[in-house]
């Protein structure tokens, strides 16, 4: 083709001048394109008016300078409460074509799905466009953490050249973090004969000016006067000083009325971080009567709160009360990533392990709750490759966070917009390629009926249709770094931009508001008292009672209401309760399979599961009738546990405890001296049911090492008594 | 309440149909069973009746669903109105033709429950709309059966069947083999277990226990002399299999529950129609050849919790409906409700919008308990127990089915 030259008003001086090739785009085939900055924007104008209405310029496109226009990404500061963060993507100057660039972000200290959700889009410019916003959602926890940061990046650009490509975003901490002192208090407990009980008071970081903070006990099950002398006092920290004493003085009595405890607060902080600061201290009651079972206690705690009774949760809930272990309790355990692409069973063997072994038991029931509250099911590699993080970044990070992290994180995974289908539904009507597309409802009920506000809540047909509209959009594409994956893309083309009308103007949404309305809803969802009530009732059947008291339901769901959903403190008023603590209640539950294996193991003191048995205790898991991450309706299994009662399942519990016990490295943690078979038995008890078992069950297993052949060894009687005691009709509740 | 169909109607029909020599004679000479047994296979997860039974006569079909309605290659005429979905069709037809096998269209849950959990826990209480029932309603024909042993009620599976629960304790069983593994690993524990076991102190746990025990040898000596080879890679069909064997060698089952999830299909229904309709229906043709002489006593009753919207949604699939349809099979259903699709009043309600339940799904016109008060009437001979098994029903003879 004939090279034309352009019009001499074109020629532009040699430094900003490019003419290269032909244009890409079908319609500029035989074009030449200029390449130049369009800082000249007479040039601009004059440019497009030939080529509209002459045909001097016909032959030509302008294109932006290849190193002339620069994108940048700025660094930002967010506040936790802030909730959107704009990232600026700015372009030095205005372009006559579309400038792409790629962005995404990484995290650092600030962790996705925990105090952020990470993004990543394709930005454009359009033409004369040179600055965009890119809200990000950045999440409130409850926690006090130091300033954290993750960093954007942009890439990839198209029609300009990249000046800045990684920006800072920093979170600042609003619960106290380093950038701002904390105040803290140190749960305490004392025999109640101890006469004083000292309290330490300490500020995280030392602060450059005085802190000051009123310090008052209160009543629990202690009451002052009686037990302890209460106290108000006001603490002042000078400038420097970190920790205060304040001693309280203890009052004894001749009570066997078990421990007690009393509630310390600090409020009016001024100069930390704001907020009222709770804690308690535990009486230890010393006039025990023999015939009181504290052990009964301590076994209720160690298996409701954790996968059974074992050395390390006994000697905890000795030294500090049951109230102090608890109150220990409710930390949750360190997120340790399991391995890039976790599936099934080295989830399983990873959910086994920390069953048996973790120290912050409470952590691993209260993920074990969590994923079957949100139960997805491995119906394939969507799912499959999203649930390690579903269960690591969504579910455990927010165990103790405020429910609505923990909902939105789910709504987001790729694991439940595949498993409930809400990836893939569409506004009304929406022409994808040849095909029609459309609402898709799975989710939405669900969300509703399972997830939030259960089955009995007052929404309607028209609502489950209304919440799927305002979730069109929530969906998945690829990975970018990894083409088996997905991550959470919001789709503005499927969104159904009608107005919305959900639950007889609960929420109205007028006008458009794209990814946002779903936030508002799932926000107005984990707030609502139905949800409170709800999935309060349903931990409360899972920690004390599967008739659950209606009064601490009530409780419960008031403090989840007062908190806006904080999960940390729900789990207070329903550990700390006398519910909780109430005789009727222990044993009251059937142990899942998990809880049976684990909890054997952890009788037996059998610490790590090695590599070489971890085959063998899944399999023990699906005899008895449990397949981790394989339950297939939305449901999840039922908090109602005589589901796992059954002939086939008995069969299976009692083969499978024998091969627990037949293992010789499992049982060899059980140190017994020997002696006859009543006391034989009676050391095995002591170990492995330290509240004891029923007479009937005790002689029955008596009588039955008795009837061994006279040349049995300590080791075999051993192993005949455990499987039965393991197998006993009280082993296998809690 | 007059039964009308006695059970002495009941053998001699049997015996008139086998004797027309329809079936095989399978496995060794035995003594056969004469107790009629009932199989329910629960279709968990609201299957799409439209797309199984199809009314591709039914202009609306296809306008309702322009994406997924089944075309004339996608189903075989059932009778120039209802067409049954290939799948289900290659395997199926024979028994349909020899009216061993019928389906009622517009069968469902008067309640208008649209969560799974809720409607299956009404259909397998039999008390659609009441929360408080605590039993489920075989357990209730268990006992109007009267004193039975343990395995006369089984569920297969390793959690007791839901339409079993109750205080009356029942068998649950996977496989044979496990049970004969698990019989001998316990072998020594067994007669101490057995005493502490005892229900007297513990009565959810020690039931459990004692119907394990006392059915474990009867279940694990049912030798493996199944006289078909059932479809690979088939769990259904492993667990029919078990089914046929404990029917076969006559050992005292009655009830029998059976679950087979996987039928909610949102999204991409045709595709995993296909999958489930043939998981399903090779499974029953196995097992129909399997049980041979038996499947006169026997009766497989299909149902699920509800049915899916009419209008396909947005991605290929339907979404939570109403109306959906059950089926029956066995050799009770020749002349009366095999081969034909049964419709209440022999009328189809139509699929326009203004002939549906809330402008979008389909009507039930058919009460699943009067098809439960048909089969227990007729098949199980329970008759006189519908009180206590189907409480709050007033069972009308005019309202069954008329599939047996």
């Amino acid at each position: 083709m004939p090279r034309i030259l352009p019009p001499r008003w074109l020629r532009l001086p040699a430094a900003d001048r490019r003419t290269i090739g032909h244009g890409q785009h079908e319609s500029d085939r035989n074009r030449s394109v200029i390449r130049t900055p369009l800082r000249n924007s007479r040039l601009l104008h004059a440019f497009k008016y030939c080529a509209l209405v002459t045909t001097a310029c016909a032959g030509f496109v302008l294109a932006p300078a290849l190193q002339a226009a620069e994108l940048s990404v700025k660094n930002y500061k967010a506040y936790e409460y802030q909730q959107t963060a704009r990232i600026t993507v700015e372009l030095s100057e205005a372009m006559t074509e579309k400038v792409s660039v790629h962005f995404s972000t990484q995290a650092d200290t600030a962790v996705n799905g925990k105090d952020f959700y990470g993004a990543y889009k394709v930005i454009e410019f359009a033409p004369g466009q040179t600055r965009k916003q890119i809200p990000l959602i950045i999440l409130n926890d409850t926690e006090v953490e130091t300033q954290e940061r993750f960093t954007a990046t942009i890439w990839n650009a198209d029609g300009a050249t990249i000046a800045k490509a990684v920006a800072n975003i920093a979170i600042v901490d609003d619960d106290g973090g380093t950038d701002v002192p904390a105040v803290s208090l140190r749960p305490a407990s004392a025999s109640e004969n101890a006469g004083t009980v000292d309290v330490e008071v300490s500020l995280s970081i030392a602060a450059p000016r005085a802190v000051t903070a009123l310090f008052a006990t209160s009543a629990a099950t202690a009451t002052p006067g009686k037990d302890f002398y209460g106290t108000s006092q006001k603490l002042r920290f000078a400038v420097g000083e970190t920790t205060k004493t304040v001693t309280i003085d203890l009052l004894d009595d001749d009570l066997d009325e078990g421990d007690e405890s009393f509630n310390i607060n600090l409020y009016e902080i001024v100069g930390a971080a704001p907020g009222v600061v709770a804690g308690a201290v535990t009486l230890k009651d010393d006039d025990n009567d023999p015939g009181t079972n504290d052990a009964a206690l301590t076994e209720h705690v160690l298996n409701r709160l954790g996968f059974g009774g074992a050395r390390y949760g006994r000697a905890q809930i000795d030294s500090l009360g049951v109230d102090g272990y608890i109150e220990s309790q409710l930390t949750r355990s360190p997120v340790i990533p399991l391995c890039d692409k976790c599936v099934e069973a080295e989830l399983t063997d990873a959910k086994i392990a920390r069953a048996v072994n973790s120290q912050r038991q409470l952590s691993e029931v209260l993920v074990d709750f969590w994923f079957n509250h949100f139960n997805v099911d491995t119906v394939n590699n969507i799912v499959r490759y999203d649930l390690g993080k579903y269960e690591t970044d969504y579910i455990r990070r927010n165990i103790f966070g405020k429910f609505e992290n923990m909902l939105i994180a789910v709504a987001r995974s790729p694991a439940m917009l595949e498993y409930l289908d809400n990836q893939s539904s569409t506004k009304e009507g929406l022409k994808i390629g040849s095909r029609v597309r459309g609402l898709n409802e799975n989710y939405a009920r669900e969300l509703m009926e399972l997830h939030t506000l259960g089955v009995d809540a007052p929404y309607t047909e028209d609502d489950v249709i209304t919440v799927a509209r305002i979730l069109t959009g929530w969906s998945y594409t690829r990975d970018p770094n990894d083409a088996s994956r997905r991550v959470y893309l919001f789709r503005d083309r499927y969104h159904d931009t009608d107005r919305k009308n959900f639950m007889n103007g609960t929420l109205i949404i007028d006008q458009n508001e794209g990814e946002q309305e779903g936030m508002k809803l799932l926000r107005i969802l984990a707030r609502h008292p139905r949800t409170a009530a709800f999935v309060s009732r349903k931990l409360i059947q899972r920690f004390v009672s599967e008739t659950p008291p209606e009064a601490l339901v009530a409780a419960a769901a008031d403090t989840w209401v007062q908190t806006q959903g904080n999960l940390r403190e729900v789990m207070r008023t329903i550990l700390m309760s006398d519910e909780f603590r109430d005789p009727a209640n222990f044993g009251s539950k059937i142990k899942s399979p998990l809880h049976l294996v684990a909890s054997a193991s952890r009788a037996m003191n059998f610490g790590a599961v090695p590599e070489r048995l971890e085959k063998a205790y899944r399999t023990l898991l699906i005899d008895q009738g449990q397949e981790l991450y394989k339950v297939a309706p939305p449901t999840g299994v039922p908090e109602v546990t005589k589901f796992w009662v059954s002939s086939a399942a008995m069969l299976a519990r009692f083969d499978g405890i024998k091969a627990l016990v037949e293992d010789d490295d499992i049982r060899r943690g059980v140190n017994i001296s020997g002696g006859d078979d009543n006391t034989l038995v009676t050391d095995i008890i002591s170990i492995v049911m330290p509240q004891g078992v029923s007479e009937a069950t005790k002689s029955a297993v008596v009588t039955q090492v008795a009837a061994m052949p006279d040349g049995a060894t300590l080791d075999q009687r051993k192993s005949e008594a455990l499987v039965l005691l393991l197998s006993s009709p009280e082993f296998m509740r809690h | 309440m007059t039964n009308h169909y006695s059970r002495r109607n009941f053998i001699k029909k049997t015996a008139l149909w086998t004797a027309a020599g329809t079936l095989p004679v399978a496995g060794s000479a035995r003594a056969m069973g004469t107790d009629p047994v009932l199989v329910t296979v629960f279709l968990r997860g609201a299957a799409d009746a439209l797309n199984i039974v199809v009314p591709y006569g039914d202009g609306d079909y296809a306008l309702q669903r322009p994406g997924i309605a089944l075309k004339a290659d996608g189903y075989t005429n059932l009778d120039g109105f209802f067409g049954l979905n290939k799948v289900f069709a290659d395997h199926l037809m024979p028994m349909y033709q020899s009216q061993e096998l019928g389906f009622i269209h517009c069968a469902g849950s008067k309640d208008n429950s649209r969560s799974h959990f809720e409607a299956q826990d009404y259909m397998d209480a039999g008390t659609p709309g009441i929360r408080s029932t605590r039993t489920g309603w075989l357990q209730r024909a268990l006992t109007a059966l009267g004193p039975t042993i343990p395995h006369a009620g089984i569920s297969i599976g390793k959690q007791t069947n839901k339409a079993f629960a109750g205080p009356t304790p029942t068998n649950t069983m996977l496989r044979r083999t496990e049970l004969r593994k698990q019989r001998k690993n316990i072998a020594g524990d067994r007669d101490t277990l057995i005493e502490i076991y005892n229900p007297a102190s513990h009565p959810l746990l020690g039931g459990s226990v004692s119907s394990a025990f006392k059915s474990l040898d009867v279940l694990a000596e049912i030798p493996n002399d199944n006289s078909v080879v059932y479809p690979d890679k088939n769990s259904f069909g492993k667990s029919l299999r078990e089914v046929a064997a404990l029917i076969r060698r006559d050992v005292g089952v009655r009830i029998v529950a059976i679950n087979l999830g996987g039928w909610d299909h949102h999204t991409n229904l045709t595709a995993r129609m296909e999958g489930r309709g043939e998981m399903l229906s090779s499974a029953l043709k196995a097992f129909r050849q399997d049980i041979g002489e038996d499947f006169g006593r026997t009766l497989l009753l299909g149902m699920t919790e509800f049915g899916r919207t009419v209008k396909e949604n947005g991605n290929d699939g339907t979404d939570h409906g109403h109306g959906s349809m059950m089926f029956g099979m066995g050799g009770s259903l020749v002349g009366a409700g095999g081969g034909k699709v049964t419709l209440a009043n022999d009328e189809w309600i139509g699929l326009k919008k203004e002939r549906l339940n809330r402008d979008r799904y389909l009507q039930v016109t058919t009460d699943f308990r009067d098809v439960f008060a048909e089969v227990l009437d007729k098949h199980m001979n329970l008759g006189g127990s519908f009180g206590s098994i189907l409480p709050g029903h007033s069972v009308d003879t005019r309202n069954y089915p008329g599939l047996i």
